[in-house]
Parts: structure tokens; C-alpha cells; sequence
């Protein structure tokens, strides 16, 4: 009876239905599809306007520049002030899914004592895979395959070591090195690479090769 | 003006059968808890979430990590312990909302603590959990109220599994869009398929690169499968929605099968049962063995369909007698 009332617009009903709204708003606000990509100096300049116009079209270019205004001088502000909470939850309406693939192909390699004993996606050389592909390892290892000079290389490569030092006691070399190659299938060549010697066995900057690609 | 408003407000205040959002807190929370348990049976769990300076791997965590303030170096371990114990009590129905608000909370801290293992995945799943803070879903198919002999709720208002579904449509049109913008050529049949890049990069998928190359025309065709499917999840907040989850089911299959992204696909499909409700509610009903309570089985179908799905749960209300 109570739930009837509900439905057929008694005061809770209204509340519930505000408070979802405003809800689903938030969200909306927060990761506006097309707009959360969007960075704040997309459109500001003439020549990039003149150029979404030629690129878009007349009506799309036009769009294009509403968006970016709306987007600068509303979303973001917006965002900004209703935004902490979710700091607080790791909650950011931001969620880069199912990325467009990367640019180039990348594989790492690790080599002890000169030996071959992984390789990104080999079927045979996959020491310790379970722990490479581990999604929460996978974007390091993108990392130290993408730049020499990031952030988390350092500690990516020392577990590497430390890994390959439990598994091979007798080893006095491990080389972590990092292929590119352009597009899938085709040939690699080395970019850049660290290798780590005994007794120090401390990690040394990496070694970027001058070739191109 | 009126007229969508009230059909919002009838939508909302739908009931619902609670074990559909039940399923949906124990597929989420699960989710976590055997990724979580992966990463202490590979033994990454100090790898993953000590600092640097003591053994871990990453060097960079966000600011919004404070409880290293309290726990010092053992930040890692227990935050680690209290977001797989948390997280499990709220798979089994323990603890309600406290402990399910400091499982996501724990989580979160987690995720300060190593924000590259932290993935949008992770951010769904948290705000999927707060969102069931606000049901009680917490008190069906729960150990905690049957221990205690507590009677659990038949049904809910259709609140939150209406914030969901926006969510999800949120969420894969933000997808859809932003690989359109960034690469126009998912669409272009003339041009390198994009998903055959995807699928057989080496750092995350799982196909071989020179024998997938054969079957251009099919990553062609589940590159279009994708943005339709991603730019199509405004079906979800329609009474289409699932048949829509039928072809997410399949995509999320596709994706589980052809790449390595650990508990992406099965952190998504945790949320399926909200899409899947007009069908899983009344065969939830015809499944039960309570005779004496019979649930609910009126699920929110679309806005458009406000009055008949209000004259259904009208009727499985009185069945209630609540």
C-alpha cells in the first residue's frame, strides 16, 4: 500500500526520483562521453577553430567549438568543485577502456647469463609469464618497453633481477632489453635496454640504441 | 513537462526483486577478492603495494593516500588484508553497509598506494559498490541477516538499478566516442583493422600476429560489432536492454578470450544482472523454494514502459503482502 503510494507520486517518490536524478547527472557531468577526453586548450585558438571547421564541416566544426566552449567554461569548472569526493572513493568518472592499440609493437625481453628466458607473448620463452601478464604488472611492463626514463622502470627492472636471481642462483648477468618494431608481425629491432651485472647487481640507467623506428 | 517526470518517478520507484542487486554485489566484490587473492598466490602482494624504498615496484602514488600516516611502512600489508577480507565479507553478506563502505574504502586506499595497477576497472567496480550503499542489497543472499535469523527484503525500489544502467551507458559510450575520436579508423574497412592491433599486440592480447593478419575481414567486422555495441548502450536504459546485454555478454567474452586483462571482462559482466532483469527476475521467482514469500519479479523494462511495469509491480507488491 505504502509502495502504491510511492509510485502514484506520494513525497518519497518524488525525493527518490530527484536524489536518482541528480545522481545520474553527477555521473554524467563528471565523464561526460566525448567531452572527458576533451582538453581544455582544444579549440582555442582561430587556426584551430579554422582548421575543425575545414576538417568537420560547416555544422560539425561549429559543434565542435560549442563543445569545447561548453566543456571549458562549464563542465570542467563544475567538475572541479564536485569533483573531490571522488578522490575519496578512487572513484573518477574517467575510465580510458578498451584502449585504440598502441602505435608501435613493443616486447620486452630478459636474458640471464646471455639465455633467452622471456619474451612478451613467446610461446616457449615465458619465464615467469603468470607474473608479467598480471594486469596490475602489465602496465609497468608497458612502461619500461615504452620509455627508458619512466618513473617505474627503476623498480620494474629490480624485481626482474630479484626474480631471475631466486631462479637462477648461479647467474652473474641479466639483460632486460625492449623491441619496437611498427606493426604486428614484422621485424623488431632492439631500443633500449638495461643490463644488471654481479656482484653489485644494482640497476644501471638504461642504454638507448641510436636506431630509428 | 509533466508527463516524463512522472514516468521517471513511477520508473524509480518500481520494485524490484533484491537478489537481482544481491547478484550484483556478489559478483563485484568477488571479483576483487580473487584478484586480490591472485596477487598474494603469484606473491606480488609486497611487490604490488610496499613503497620503493622498501622492496616494491612503483614509484609513484597519489596524494590522496593518507593512511600511511597511521600504519607507516606496514601501509601495504594492511591495507591489502583489510580490502581482501572486506571485500569477501561483502561477497557473503557480512557486515553490511559499514563494512561494504570500508572495503571500498580500503580498496581505494589501495589503489592511491599503486595507481598504475589501479585500473578503470577497478574505478567501475568501487562506484558500483557505493551505488549498492544505497539498496539493501547488502541484507539478500546474505550470510549475516540468516545467521541472525533476520528476514530479508523481497524487493527494492528501482533506484539504483536505474543509476546503474546510466552508468553503464556512461561508461561504454565514453568508449565509443573516444575511440572514434582518437581513431576514425575503426570504421574504415580500407585501412589496417584497428582491433587486429589490439587483439595481437603483444603486451595485451593474445593472438598471433601473422596468423591473425588472415582474418582481416573478421577484426574488420568486430571492429564495427564494437563501436555499435559501445555507441549502441543507450539501449540500455530502453526495454531492449537485455538483448543489448546478450551481445555486451558476447563482446565481453570476446575480449576475456583474446586478451590478457585479468578481471576486466568478469568486473563488467558483474554488473550484467541489472541489464538482464526483466529476464532473470521472473525466472528467479519460478526458481525459489520459498513458497511462503514469493518474490517480486517487476524490473525496471524502460522509461517508455513505466506503466506497465508499475502495474506489474503493483501486483507483485499485494503478492508481498508488505
Amino acid at each position: 500500500m505504502h509502495q502504491d503510494a510511492d509510485r502514484s507520486g506520494g513525497w518519497r517518490a518524488h525525493a527518490r526520483a530527484v536524489v536518482t536524478m541528480m545522481a545520474v547527472g553527477l555521473v554524467f557531468l563528471l565523464g561526460t562521453p566525448g567531452l572527458d577526453y576533451l582538453k581544455a586548450s582544444a579549440y582555442r585558438s582561430n587556426t584551430q577553430r579554422r582548421e575543425a571547421i575545414q576538417e568537420l564541416g560547416p555544422v560539425g566544426g561549429q559543434l565542435a567549438i560549442l563543445a569545447a566552449e561548453v566543456n571549458l567554461h562549464l563542465r570542467r569548472p563544475l567538475t572541479r568543485k564536485l569533483g573531490g569526493i571522488q578522490r575519496v572513493f578512487r572513484a573518477r568518472q574517467s575510465w580510458h577502456l578498451y584502449r585504440n592499440g598502441p602505435g608501435r609493437v613493443r616486447r620486452v625481453e630478459v636474458r640471464v647469463d646471455g639465455e633467452r628466458v622471456y619474451l612478451t607473448g613467446h610461446a616457449t620463452a615465458d619465464w615467469r609469464e603468470a607474473e608479467l601478464r598480471m594486469r596490475r604488472m602489465r602496465p609497468i611492463m608497458e612502461t619500461t618497453a615504452k620509455d627508458p626514463k619512466a618513473k617505474n622502470t627503476a623498480g620494474m627492472v629490480r624485481w626482474i633481477v630479484t626474480a631471475a636471481r631466486e631462479d637462477y642462483p648461479e647467474a652473474e648477468r641479466v639483460e632486460v632489453r625492449a623491441w619496437w618494431g611498427r606493426f604486428p608481425g614484422k621485424t623488431l629491432h632492439l631500443h633500449h635496454g638495461w643490463t644488471v651485472t654481479a656482484p653489485s647487481w644494482e640497476v644501471p640507467a638504461a642504454v638507448v640504441q641510436k636506431a630509428s623506428g | 513537462m509533466m508527463r516524463p517526470w512522472k514516468a521517471w518517478v513511477a520508473a524509480v520507484s518500481v520494485p524490484m526483486d533484491a537478489r537481482i542487486l544481491a547478484m550484483v554485489r556478489i559478483l563485484a566484490a568477488s571479483c576483487v577478492v580473487f584478484d586480490l587473492a591472485r596477487v598474494g598466490l603469484l606473491g606480488l602482494a609486497d611487490d604490488f603495494f610496499l613503497p620503493y624504498v622498501l622492496g616494491g615496484i612503483s614509484q609513484i602514488h597519489d596524494s590522496a593516500l593518507v593512511v600511511d600516516v597511521l600504519f607507516g611502512d606496514a601501509t601495504g600489508p594492511v591495507l591489502y588484508g583489510v580490502s581482501l577480507a572486506a571485500m569477501s565479507l561483502v561477497a557473503l553478506g557480512i557486515g553490511g553497509r559499514p563494512v561494504q563502505l570500508l572495503a571500498i574504502l580500503a580498496y581505494a586506499q589501495l589503489g592511491h598506494l599503486n595507481p598504475p595497477g589501479d585500473r578503470g576497472v577497478d574505478r567501475i567496480l568501487r562506484t558500483t559498490l557505493l551505488a549498492l550503499l544505497f539498496s539493501n542489497a547488502h541484507r539478500v543472499w546474505a550470510l549475516g541477516p540468516w545467521l541472525r535469523k533476520k528476514a530479508s527484503p523481497a524487493t527494492v525500489s528501482s533506484a539504483v538499478p536505474w543509476f546503474l544502467r546510466f552508468f553503464l551507458v556512461d561508461v561504454y559510450l565514453s568508449a565509443g566516442i573516444s575511440k572514434l575520436m582518437a581513431t576514425p579508423q575503426w570504421l574504415d574497412y580500407r585501412s589496417h583493422p584497428v582491433l587486429y592491433r589490439i587483439l595481437s599486440d603483444p603486451m595485451a592480447g593474445r593472438l598471433d600476429p601473422v596468423a591473425a593478419e588472415a582474418l582481416t575481414p573478421l577484426w574488420n567486422a568486430g571492429g564495427w560489432f564494437t563501436i555499435v555495441m559501445e555507441l549502441g548502450s543507450v539501449l540500455i536504459v530502453t526495454r531492449l536492454a537485455p538483448w543489448w546485454a546478450v551481445a555486451g555478454i558476447g563482446m565481453h567474452l570476446g575480449i576475456a578470450a583474446t586478451m590478457h586483462l585479468g578481471m576486466f571482462s568478469w568486473g563488467m559482466l558483474a554488473l550484467y544482472p541489472v541489464l538482464l532483469a526483466p529476464w532473470l527476475g521472473p525466472r528467479l521467482a519460478k526458481l525459489s523454494s520459498d513458497r511462503r514469500r514469493p518474490r517480486a519479479t517487476a524490473t525496471p523494462s524502460s522509461t517508455s514502459s513505466v506503466p506497465q511495469d508499475s502495474a506489474a509491480g503493483t501486483s507483485a507488491t499485494r503478492h508481498d503482502g508488505r
